[in-house]
């Protein structure tokens, strides 16, 4: 956990776990849908008082903590006018399904395939709750869902996630700890949270590249309404994954040995760390990773000394997700896209061995940023579901996106290269919306 | 000033549209088949094309600023070769569609030899033009596009191949 | 809304994107008026520019534009121009948005010399005004075409590569046994490795 600091913003008006994530192993997001203007606004001023701000803890932790987020139709079926909606960012206005083309979602992924009341314009309001006991979340999601009559504010759906031991995802890799560095948020920047900068310098990220209201990168105030909802607020992705991880074992077991690697080492090319969150830029093999195992050390890693990626491949997730000063010029086109990511597991752990148990599992995979379409879409589309940036064409992530193509393969360079041939789905979108935080006097705009 | 760099050519062409018809010709042009479907598609030795309508010149920050008299049609393209030879096969392949086309802008006229010296005579040369595989038609790009596809299935398939089969499978594969 | 030109009117509803899109290919037309003590400046810097190291290093390495060129426009027939005009356009890859950030921070300077000479140029960097001048001087295609959409310019560099040293090894291979076309397959496979 990050030493506490005063952030540099106002903290009562930002909403808590964007700048600094709460670090609770549980949490619920309680969906509502608003049919009725009046009764929306009633609901959000009666929700002010319990919303869990930025403000520091000391002292003893609560014992859950609660935010809201608006969607695009949230904030017009609470009766925004049409001058601040104009205001609004495209991509946000649209909302994430219909985005699946610019997304590149493609088969099972796409929003006709996702579970009921998403993608639709039903989603008004996702209030996410979180505790440090899992019986403290039921009687707050209970308070919640009993609030809302049914009819005028309903209850689309509930989820409920967990962190699994060792703050592992359901892949089995240790997940969380990697996030911007942002100036001003209160925490200590380690080294590798940042962009890289020539002299092995970390530049640690603006507070307007997650914080609208703020300078971006490049100086300017990033796109956003005006008055109190454009700023302290953000951007907010949700995008609930699927992960079968019978397939996903199977799918190593299948290849590793025909390349003479066991399936550690596959997955620890694939995902471009080991399991234990060692980066493979820095470890090849699966010994000797204790030095790296510490807050200052797991983060603090660079591409640029690796360019034909015959350390850490040059389409392994990790790296296509944040590639650092992979793409030249040191972090020139990588460090206007980055994203705070705040999600976690959902459904029980996995039992040992590929037999398919037929439990649905997954990531409930959260991002803030203030440029959806910059840090989590251009991320996505063109990182994730292309290769051609890094130089590898059409390939697309192999853990996060199937590929159907004839040839579709992965390559891991050295020499010879070796090729995963063949790339299953392990990962389908099950839902997903583009939300807005609002700071609290965001939330008392809305409510007035 | 060059319109050309290695083998690729440039051609820019400016013709005026009738008034009136503008927004027929944008219909026509944006209504035609896209991709392999195209009609410019028919034009072996395209790269790449675009038919765009001018109506408008910048006028911010400018204290007399230039107004078309006409609207303008502009096509460019990206090409293997010679412009006339390019024009000449173009002006064929597109035959049905001039009309619609340029057939839409002052003084275009009726056959396909005059045709090609208008739009010359309309052209206006590049001062600048970068290409980023000069040496290669688009023949030898789609070729090139292909062994590469080729090259892959192999590679995939060989991985598992002991050294005999593979060089057997590679002189059938590639002979 | 009355007072934009139809190509205005489009852009904002939206149909710039789809049609100048093809594939993976995306169309920019540009159109930006220069300052008369420009006009000069810009001929010299296109007519030095094949000698400029730029262009061989940064252009080449950000690897996304198949074609682009400027065109000087100082009249037109039945035109009567008291002003030269630049035309600019680019067939690349990627997002209008992604491209002109990368010239934005990656090569700001030249960038300037090329278009720096244009009325209402707010200077490269930040990208947020550029992408805003240059939206206001587009122009959406009619119609966009592309004889390879679903290529990028790195894909077609890579193959050229691959092609020739695939000929090669097929001329080579015609006299080895298994042993020797094992080692060559894999010195092969490693020189193209990064381009398949």
């Amino acid at each position: 956990m990050r030493p506490f600091g005063e952030p540099s913003l106002d903290v009562r008006d930002v909403q808590g776990n964007i700048l600094r994530g709460y670090g609770f192993a549980h949490a619920a997001y309680v969906w509502l849908h608003v049919a009725d203007e009046a009764a929306g606004r009633a609901w959000v001023k009666a929700i002010i008082p319990r919303v869990t701000t930025a403000e520091p803890w000391h002292g003893d932790k609560p014992e859950t903590t609660l935010n809201v987020a608006v969607t695009y139709a949230g904030l017009e079926a609470l009766g925004v006018s049409q001058g601040l909606l104009d205001d609004m960012p495209e991509e946000f206005s649209a909302g994430m399904a219909a985005r699946a083309d610019d997304l590149r979602d493609a088969g099972e992924d796409r929003p006709e395939h996702w579970d009921a009341g998403f993608g639709t314009g039903e989603a008004s309001i996702l209030v996410t709750v979180s505790a440090q006991n899992e019986r403290a979340l039921d009687p707050a999601v209970d308070e919640l869902t009993g609030e809302v009559d049914g009819k005028k504010i309903s209850v689309l759906h509930v989820e409920r996630a967990a962190l699994l031991d060792g703050s592992r995802e359901h892949f089995g890799f240790s997940d969380g700890f990697a996030q911007p560095a942002v100036a001003g948020d209160g925490n200590v920047a380690k080294p590798g949270d940042g962009s890289p900068e020539a002299d092995g310098r970390w530049d640690e990220s603006p507070l307007g590249e997650f914080i609208l209201g703020y300078e971006d990168e490049d100086q300017q105030v990033p796109l956003a309404p005006r008055g109190p909802l454009g700023r302290n607020a953000t951007f907010m992705v949700y995008r609930k994954l699927r992960q079968d991880v019978a397939a996903f074992r199977r799918a190593l077991r299948e290849r590793a040995a025909k390349l003479g690697l066991d399936d550690e080492e596959l997955a620890a090319k694939v995902m471009g760390r080991w399991r234990d969150g060692t980066p493979v830029a820095l470890a090849q093999g699966p010994d000797g990773h204790e030095q790296y195992l510490r807050p200052e050390r797991i983060n603090d890693f660079r591409y640029e000394d690796d360019p034909e990626g015959m350390r850490c491949p040059l389409g392994a997730h990790v790296r296509r997700v944040n590639p650092r000063d992979a793409l030249g010029w040191h972090s020139t086109r990588s460090r206007r896209h980055r994203m705070i990511r705040r999600g976690m597991p959902y459904g029980p752990p996995a039992p040992d061995g590929d037999a398919d148990d037929g439990e649905d599992r997954g990531l409930v995979f959260i991002a803030f940023c203030s440029s959806i379409r910059r840090q989590f879409e251009i991320v996505q589309a063109q990182w994730c579901a292309d290769g051609n940036i890094f130089g590898l064409g059409e390939d697309k992530d192999w853990v996060l996106l199937a590929d159907d193509r004839p040839h579709a393969k992965m390559t891991i360079q050295g020499h010879p290269p070796k090729f995963v041939v063949g790339q299953p789905r392990m990962v389908s979108v099950r839902a997903g919306e583009y939300l807005l935080v609002p700071s609290i006097a965001g939330l008392r705009e809305l409510s007035r | 000033m060059s319109d050309r760099n290695g083998q690729a050519s440039a051609l820019n062409i400016f013709t005026p549209i009738r008034p009136g018809e503008e927004e027929a010709l944008h219909a026509f042009l944006a209504a035609l088949p896209r991709g392999a479907g195209s009609p410019l598609a028919r034009s072996s030795p395209t790269h790449f094309a675009r038919w765009v309508i001018i109506d408008r010149l910048p006028t911010e920050c400018i204290k007399k600023p230039d107004r078309l008299r006409r609207t303008q049609l502009l096509f460019t393209s990206s090409f293997d070769g010679d412009k006339r030879s390019y024009l000449e096969d173009l002006v064929d392949v597109l035959t049905e569609e001039i009309p619609e086309i340029w057939g839409r802008c002052e003084g275009c006229p009726a056959g396909p030899a005059e045709l090609v010296d208008w739009l010359l005579d309309h052209s206006v040369k590049s001062s600048f033009f970068v290409a980023a595989y000069n040496q290669s038609t688009v023949y030898d790009v789609r070729n090139a596009l292909a062994a590469r596809e080729q090259t892959l299935a192999f590679a995939l398939r060989a991985q598992d191949m002991d050294a005999e089969q593979r060089l057997h499978a590679f002189r059938e594969a590639f002979p | 809304m009355s007072s934009l030109s139809p190509q205005e009117r489009r852009a904002l509803i939206g149909e710039a994107e789809k049609a100048n899109v093809s594939g993976r290919a995306t169309a920019l037309t540009a159109i930006s008026t220069l300052r008369p003590w420009g006009v000069a400046l810009n001929r010299a810097f296109f007519f030095l520019s094949p000698y400029a190291p730029f262009l061989h290093t940064k252009l080449k390495k950000l690897s996304f534009i198949h074609f682009a060129r400027w065109v000087i426009v100082d009249s037109l027939r039945g035109e009567d121009f008291k002003h030269t005009h630049q035309f600019f356009e680019s067939n690349f890859n990627g997002t209008s948005s992604q491209y002109i950030d990368a010239f934005s921070y990656v090569v700001p300077r030249e960038l300037g010399a090329t278009f720096g000479v244009s009325y209402g140029w707010p200077g490269p960097v930040p990208a947020a005004p550029l992408k805003s001048f240059i939206t206001r001087h587009e122009y959406t295609a009619s119609h966009f075409y592309c004889a390879y959409p679903q290529a990028t310019t790195t894909m077609i560099l890579s193959s050229l590569e691959v092609k020739k040293r695939l000929a090669d090894l097929r001329v080579r291979a015609r006299d080895m046994d298994a042993a020797e076309f094992d080692e060559a397959w894999n010195e092969f496979l490693t020189e193209v490795q990064h381009h398949l």
